[in-house]
């Protein structure tokens, strides 16, 4: 089952919850780079 | 994957600068900035999958420009032209216009996209009492492509404490 390995693994509502929190950061973050990296190019 | 804003460029209607490897930026007619791009998922998937987002910093809703749309479409037309990738998204929800925005997603698929080529699924979900919608794109013949449908709706379904489908 070497393409299950493709797929992070979450064993408890807890994981997965951490998990998607973990997305909604991911999203956050990036979106402050990229504003960042768009302020530098404006100055 | 290589995204490259000279190549973007041949077809985007609006011009594409180059702000890193998968983002890029450009200016609308109506003088709004937006950033739209990618960057590598890291928990749903090892390896192949891609969060796409399109931003504009002063959240500014300017009048109806299709020519975003166009922007949208050259830009993920040649994300899945190269090897097999997985889009991901999920809504912003922090001006709690997130449903509009999977409203969009879906527009886009149906009236822009090569629908008849491609799987959008997209879900609700319920979480730390903020309602997300959170959506996957891929090619019918990505060689995973029934698996990563099958894992993606199981994760949307153990994230929440109170799952929400969608109403079809």
């Amino acid at each position: 089952m070497m393409e299950q390995n493709k797929f992070k693994r979450y064993d408890s509502p807890e994981q997965y919850a951490e998990a998607f929190q973990q997305m909604i950061d991911a999203r956050e973050k990036w979106r402050e780079q990229v504003r960042e990296q768009e302020a530098q190019i404006a100055q | 994957m290589t995204l490259s804003a000279d190549i973007l460029n041949q077809r985007s209607p609006y011009k594409l600068s180059q702000l890193g490897e998968f983002t890029f930026r450009f200016v609308t007619d109506q003088d709004i900035h937006y950033t739209v791009g990618f960057y590598k998922d890291t928990i749903f998937m090892d390896d192949g999958a891609y969060h796409f987002f399109i931003d504009n910093s002063e959240h500014e809703h300017g009048s109806y420009d299709p020519k975003i749309l166009d922007v949208v479409t050259v830009i993920l037309e040649e994300f899945f032209s190269q090897e097999p990738t997985v889009m991901l998204y999920i809504c912003d929800s922090t001006d709690h216009r997130q449903a509009a925005r999977d409203r969009l997603y879906h527009l886009w698929f149906y009236e822009y996209a090569r629908s008849h080529e491609m799987t959008l699924y997209s879900d609700s979900v319920t979480f730390k009492q903020v309602n997300y919608y959170a959506g996957i794109l891929m090619r019918h013949d990505h060689p995973l492509h029934d698996m990563i449908l099958s894992y993606y709706q199981d994760f949307l379904k153990h994230v929440p404490q109170l799952y929400v489908p969608r109403e079809k």
